[in-house]
């Protein structure tokens, strides 16, 4: 077992449209896959079909983006029951969605929006989280999301607003290393010592990305790009903190052929191994 | 409650802001006026953050929301593309027109369906110009949409489960009448004022728009989906679309039944019944590589 009480499955991969074929035809090497459950969970035909044919052979992991865990709008309990049928329904060992909102005035934002630190802010998303993880009956991560702006830190600032949550709604964490680095960019802090701040035992799982600076220099969260050597070496002293867990290489555009992915995967699981190796105390948990 | 202004504020400064103040103070002003239930801390805590921060946003949303549409409605994207400036005498702005299209009908859900909904709408009820240079881009949205519902419909038979039109073509003429056929719940009817079915056709052999209707040309069309769980539209004609239609929700349907109508509605009576009957194969044929029939193999 992992931390939180989850199992550890090493390094697994971001199950994309683009990769159903190779997959259920190959059927290569991979410890598990996460899929986006909003992509899935209301459709039938293909998508379905393939997802199905997937989850004979590999564990399948629901993330979400569309829980709106830090909205004012009432929590779409309709949605909530529905996606608590299908993550049962593929045998979900557990699931995750973000620390952020994405609707708000019933209007869709389609991004992944932060929070203020506020106490107020903290009341709220301990309150619907506690629903949340009571309606859907499984261990539940949040995931710390990258920002690109503070929208107030006057009463607390992030890892507080994080920690307290995960302590007060009694979840998981889905720690995001790349959006720590890329925070600790934007926001000018350093990346480690903001893990090193957070409850790790709260660990349940990792996402690892990279991202292609945009023609004009600009860094944005874009999933469209192996791991940066920068990333892997936060995640090598991350790993170290938190003790083996659920690794997975997020990408979303620029999709490389299924084998590059599969040897990052690979590769977070080596380096896994390599610091439960030299770090006995978490080795043996 | 006030995180909940708090929130929309932000909503509108990423949403549904063009132009931002240069300097703090005037933002604090212009912020003031526009979010008057904000405490002046939480104004402060806004125009704090410089607008290229929040413009990352306003960029990474519309650009995921035309890409979202860009998959779904590739066809009649390439149609706005290539007709635009006559319709609207300046270049085409796929992000502009999901700009515009967010101002007249946000998106209130989650889901993909409802920004798919909105953008039929927005073309059928906004785009007035355009409908006057291409008048079939209302059929085209409409017929991607259903498209897209099909594929993605909850059904218990699929087109692979049906006897196949080689073992058909291997049956007597009595074993093929014997035959029951089933419509699956993902299959869609529709008719078109224009011939759109060919539109997409082309569109997705070349890649680009170069066969377009001249006139108008009312089609009946039933879309199904594939073996491979595609949707497909097999175009047909509008007594016999409209027969199936009303058949749709019947457990079985006799292919002898079908075959009499086919006989006495649709077939020229100057064919010999041969020449029908190989009419009526290649329509029950076509039927079943779209999924729109499945036939049973008992
Ligand atoms: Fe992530």
């Amino acid at each position: 077992m992992g931390n939180y009480s989850l199992s550890a499955l090493g390094g697994g991969i971001g199950l994309r449209h683009a990769y159903f074929r190779e997959i259920i035809e190959k059927k290569p090497a991979c410890n598990w896959f996460e899929i986006i459950s909003e992509d899935f969970m209301d459709y039938g035909g293909r998508e379905r079909e393939s997802l199905r044919e997937i989850g004979k052979h590999y564990p399948i992991i629901g993330h979400g983006v569309c829980l709106s865990i830090g909205s004012t709008d009432p929590l779409d309990m309709e949605f909530l029951h529905r996606l608590k049928a299908f993550l049962h329904e593929i045998k979900s060992p557990w699931a995750s969605d973000h620390l952020c909102f994405t609707m708000v005035d019933h209007t869709n934002l389609n991004d992944l929006i932060p929070l203020p630190f506020t106490r107020e802010a903290v009341t709220n998303c301990v309150e619907r989280l506690k629903i949340i993880q009571d309606t859907l009956e499984l261990p539940f991560l949040i995931e710390n999301v990258t920002r690109y702006v503070t929208l107030s830190d006057r009463e607390m600032g992030e890892a507080e607003f994080l920690s307290t949550i995960l302590e007060e709604a009694d979840c998981g964490l889905l720690l995001d290393v790349t959006n720590v680095y890329l925070n600790g960019q934007f926001h000018g802090y350093d990346p480690l010592a903001f893990i090193s701040s957070l409850p790790l035992k709260r660990v349940g799982q990792i996402h690892l990305a990279g991202w292609e600076p945009a023609s004009d220099g600009t860094i944005i969260d874009s999933h469209d790009a192996p791991v940066p050597d920068v990333v892997w070496d936060l995640f090598r002293e991350t790993i170290a903190l938190t003790g083996p867990t659920s690794v997975l290489i997020e990408r979303d555009k620029g999709l490389p052929p299924l084998s590059d992915l599969l040897k990052e995967a690979t590769q977070a699981d080596q380096i896994m191994h390599a610091s439960c190796k030299d770090n006995k105390v978490h080795a043996a948990g | 409650m006030p995180l909940a202004n708090f929130l929309s504020a932000v909503r509108e400064l990423i949403l549904d802001t063009d132009t931002f103040a240069d300097n703090l103070d005037d933002r604090v002003a212009d912020y003031t006026t526009r979010f008057p239930a904000l405490s002046p801390e939480e104004i402060q805590d806004l125009a704090k953050i410089t607008p290229d921060r929040l413009k990352i946003y306003t960029s990474t949303i519309f650009h995921g929301e035309k890409s979202t549409l860009l998959n779904h409605f590739a066809c009649s994207f390439a149609c706005l593309a290539k007709y635009w400036e006559e319709a609207y005498r300046r270049k085409f702005s796929e992000v502009g027109l999901v700009r515009a299209l967010h101002r007249r009908y946000p998106w209130e859900t989650n889901q993909t369906i409802t920004l798919a909904n909105n953008y039929v709408r927005y073309v059928a009820e906004a785009l007035t110009e355009i409908q006057n240079v291409c008048p079939w881009i209302v059929d085209l949205t409409n017929l991607e949409l259903l498209s897209l519902i099909t594929k993605r419909e909850h059904s218990d038979v699929e087109a692979r489960d049906s006897l196949q039109e080689d073992e058909l073509l291997q049956l007597t003429v009595e074993e093929i009448l014997s035959l029951k056929a089933q419509i699956p719940e993902y299959v869609h009817f529709e008719q078109f004022s224009y011939d759109v079915i060919e539109v997409i056709r082309s569109f997705h052999q070349k890649s680009s728009i170069d066969t377009v209707p001249t006139t108008k040309n009312p089609v009946s069309a039933i879309c199904g989906r594939n073996q491979k769980l595609y949707p497909r539209w097999a175009k047909t004609d509008i007594r016999l679309h409209d027969w199936l239609r009303d058949r749709r929700q019947k457990a079985q349907i006799d292919i002898e039944e079908l075959a009499d109508f086919f006989l006495n509605s649709i077939a020229d009576p100057a064919d010999s019944e041969e020449e029908v009957f190989i009419l009526f194969l290649r329509t029950l044929t076509s039927f079943i590589n779209a999924g729109i029939l499945v036939i049973s193999r008992t």
